[in-house]
């Protein structure tokens, strides 16, 4: 088996950039989108982390009396019953994360199977597969998660599914397409006929040369995932006994005229910064490494 | 038969004095009207008042929804007998009203010259055939806020202007609670829709009410309504009414984007700015709306065992769900269900707020500590239940669970939003506990006539959304049938004491607080709103006051 492969691990090194684009990882390192965008992210990863070192206060556990004001023991106040706002700011960080790879690594994952997969074998499994993807495509995303949403009720479980669900065909789209064009060089073939079957040609080439762009896809849609989770939980659709910024703007503008008194500042406000950055921090990452990974981009440079 | 005069018609004589003051009132309005306006003539009456309530349903007395549906609808429709500010019952569509002595016949005199709006005369065929109309539905949704009326043994024509009601038994409550509530509709209208609650089309808006409705923008949406300058007690002195759907009220009357907002336990940040500015004033009511805690009786175990559900009261402190919830501008809940501003108000002993006691209550009653610190009943299956409420209160629902959550009893928070999922639950029976807006689409609140009080309670009544599911106490009904056949209204107040102290006692509902209504209106707008006292059959009602522009009396004011 070892004597087989070698050849196309030759060919598959013959496929990797070339000596003008050598310079791309020192490029990437350099990009100030990049930089920022990490550190953003390597930001509310280590909030999430340390969430519990952060605040004395159980972000479900009614703490002080309601709509205190920012002090000492409650940084950012309280809320209606008494629960303190910055544990559920940090707190929240954890679920956005989850939300954003669990979902991100479905939609991936998904990809893989219904668009690399299918244009691998071939024939009739790629053409049913690609009219399913086009019909998935087609649906619209965020009524139909909206609708999902209302009817899953508190379950957090079908909310990331469903966004990694929703995930599936843009991605798959790009994997396809990127697939169909490595199918046609030598190494591919060669690995065929020397044996190799569909799903050994996916794990020992495909998803080593897809990769960069396989992360660029899961780095983009774990934003989206972040924003979509946010959007569901603030128009009370996620699960209304979870900790999630989304549910804390949803809370706090459910709030009569919560504009007329300060306590916006301290509530709405930094769950939508929060919302915003993380959002921003994965945009940026994606953007700046899509250059480098998305074949578009290499085909103009 | 002799008859008493329950109402008589003509408090629209002009005496000497009313003549004074209305035009001292009058003078007062044009002095002020030309100081306040910026260079055209001396104000008149409101053109405009702009509410900020969508339409809820269609406003046919058979597709309006709950209270607000309610007071959307009877502005296009009239009724025999109407309340105004001073809680007094008005001579409406009938001009004289009289009972006879054993209270169980009413004869109601029509109003000459009364007109529907499309331009046919109000007949006193059309007042039978309402009674009929309403008694032939077998189902109406549970929505709509006048339901068909019962105890009624006939209803007939005995003069070109009048129409005797006789009843099966006397009813303390039938001139508020039919006369002054149930919508006079037109026979020729009416007559061939089979389904009242499917004519959703603008061609059935026909009424006698002071308004015609200019547009509808679908349930959600906007209404238009503009006075009929031939209603029959003269043109009406608000000309035009916007409702619209605004989210933020307090925002939106601040902008100028409408005239009055009402809210509950509102907090003191809302307030300032408006305390402060003489443009506005305010006005509040207390105990005209709840929050109720049901529990199923239905159910075997616990939720059926008053010791559980009296430890559950004990472990809510209600004074806290006030200062947190109402900005402390509230009471508590009376578990006599009755609010502490109703008339027939009965002090009962409160659930004090006692986990020590609510524990060692449920140690007596052998409800013992399990795994996770929940309780398990006799049986060993743990004390853990369901606990339905609306969406928007969610903060609510919180505080209860983690109330409950100190005597070992385990709550799953399940917020569904108000409407079918939460009154659908809650009328058939499928929950454990739930928590409800209390009056909710029923009419009548904490402070309605206490025979609210039966409605809610007594298991001759059909279940309802707000109904004590399967509440049974014998005792308690034969009361809540004796006391709406009391004419005294000493020994009335007397049984509907007992009866509290009975609700009070059995707790099949517990309602946890009632935050205080503020009613917030631009005065330049209108300068006399007020809240009707007991405010039967809904709460958001201003007909009366939008048609004379005055607390009482059926007098239009001056413009």
């Amino acid at each position: 088996m070892s004597a087989q492969t070698s050849a196309p691990v030759e060919v598959a090194r013959e496929a990797e950039p070339g000596p003008d684009q050598a310079t791309e990882p020192e490029r990437r390192r350099r990009s100030p989108l990049l930089v920022v965008g990490l550190g953003l992210l390597g930001l509310v990863l280590l909030v999430a982390l340390i969430a519990s070192l952060l605040t004395p206060h159980d972000p479900r556990a009614i703490s002080g009396a309601a709509l205190e004001e920012p002090s000492a023991g409650h940084p950012l106040g309280t809320d209606v019953p008494g629960r303190d706002i910055f544990a559920q700011l940090v707190f929240g960080a954890r679920t956005s994360l989850t939300v954003a790879t669990v979902s991100a690594s479905l939609a991936m994952a998904g990809a893989l199977l219904f668009g690399v997969l299918p244009a691998l074998v071939g024939g009739a499994a790629d053409s049913v597969s690609n009219r399913l993807m086009v019909f998935l495509l087609a649906l619209p995303g965020l009524p139909l998660l909206v609708l999902v949403g209302s009817l899953a009720g508190e379950s957090h479980l079908v909310v990331i599914v469903l966004i990694g669900f929703l995930g599936i065909a843009p991605n798959a789209r790009i994997l396809r397409s990127q697939t169909l064009a490595l199918v046609q060089r030598g190494f591919i073939s060669a690995s065929q006929g020397f044996g190799g079957g569909p799903l050994y040609v996916l794990r020992r080439h495909l998803v080593p040369a897809l990769g960069p762009l396989i992360l660029v896809g899961f780095v983009n849609w774990a934003g989206l995932a972040v924003a979509l989770e946010a959007g569901l939980a603030f128009l009370g659709l996620g699960d209304p006994s979870g900790i999630s910024w989304g549910l804390m703007l949803n809370r706090a503008l459910a709030q009569p005229s919560i504009y007329f008194s300060p306590m916006w500042t301290w509530w709405v406000l930094p769950a939508g910064l929060a919302v915003t950055f993380t959002v921003l921090a994965f945009t940026f990452v994606g953007v700046a490494l899509e250059p480098s990974f998305n074949p578009r981009w290499l085909r103009s440079s | 038969m002799d008859h008493e005069p329950v109402l008589t018609g003509p408090q629209w004589v002009l005496d000497r004095r009313r003549f004074l003051l209305a035009a001292l009132g009058g003078a007062g309005v044009l002095v002020l009207g030309a100081c306040t306006s910026s260079g055209g003539g001396p104000r008149t009456a409101p053109a405009t008042v702009r509410l900020p309530n969508a339409a809820l349903g269609f406003p046919t007395p058979f597709a309006a929804n709950g209270g607000p549906g309610y007071s959307q609808m009877i502005l296009l429709y009239d009724t025999l007998l109407w309340k105004d500010g001073t809680g007094e019952l008005l001579p409406w569509l009938a001009e004289t009203v009289t009972s006879s002595d054993d209270h169980q016949t009413y004869t109601f005199e029509l109003r000459d010259g009364v007109t529907w709006s499309d331009g046919e005369p109000l007949t006193v065929e059309d007042v039978v055939f309402t009674f009929e109309y309403y008694a032939a539905q077998e189902f109406l949704s549970p929505a709509v806020l006048v339901q068909p009326p019962r105890g009624i043994a006939g209803v007939r024509a005995t003069g070109p202007k009048a129409v005797e009601v006789t009843l099966e038994r006397p009813l303390v409550t039938f001139p508020e609670q039919v006369a002054g509530a149930l919508p006079i509709i037109p026979r020729h209208v009416w007559s061939s829709i089979d389904d009242p609650g499917a004519a959703l089309d603008m061609a059935v808006l026909v009424g006698t009410g002071p308004y015609r409705l200019e547009s509808y923008g679908g349930d959600g949406g906007p209404l238009l309504y503009t006075a009929r300058d031939d209603y029959f007690l003269g043109a009406p002195y608000v000309q035009r009414i916007e409702m619209n759907a605004i989210d933020d009220f307090f925002s939106a009357l601040l902008s100028g984007a409408t005239d009055a907002a009402r809210g509950f336990g509102l907090r003191s940040d809302i307030l300032a700015p408006f305390e402060g500015d003489d443009a506005y004033d305010t006005i509040t009511e207390q105990g005209t709306w709840s929050q109720v805690l049901y529990w199923n009786l239905g159910k075997e175990g616990p939720l059926s065992d008053p010791r559980f559900r009296h430890a559950c009261a004990m472990a809510i402190d209600q004074d806290d769900l006030v200062s947190r919830l109402a900005a402390g501008r509230g009471l508590p809940g009376n578990p006599g269900f009755l609010s502490p501003e109703n008339e027939f108000f009965a002090p009962v002993p409160r659930y004090e707020f006692d986990v020590a006691g609510a524990n060692a209550l449920l140690n007596s009653a052998g409800y013992r500590h399990g795994n996770g610190g929940v309780r398990q009943d006799a049986n060993g299956a743990p004390l853990s239940f369901e606990l339905r409420f609306d969406n928007a209160q969610v903060e609510l629902g919180e505080i209860v669970i983690a109330a409950l959550r100190q005597i070992g009893v385990e709550l799953r928070s399940t917020p569904v939003e108000v409407g079918p999922e939460l009154f659908g639950n809650k009328l058939f029976g499928g929950y454990d506990m739930v928590v409800l807006p209390f009056p909710g689409p029923a009419p009548g609140g904490p402070n309605a006539d206490p025979d609210v009080l039966r409605q809610i309670f007594s298991s001759r009544v059909p279940p309802s959304l707000t109904g004590a599911t399967n509440y049974v106490n014998p005792a308690f009904d034969e009361l809540a049938e004796e006391q709406r056949l009391t004419f005294d209204e000493g020994e009335r107040q007397a049984i509907v004491a007992e009866m509290q102290t009975m609700v009070a006692e059995d707790i099949p509902v517990l309602p946890l607080y009632y935050p205080d209504a503020t009613l917030i209106f631009r005065k330049q707008v209108l300068d006399e709103w007020y809240f009707t006292p007991g405010q039967y059959p809904t709460s958001e009602d201003h007909k009366h006051l939008f048609v004379t522009g005055d607390e009482s009396g059926t007098d239009i004011r001056r413009r």
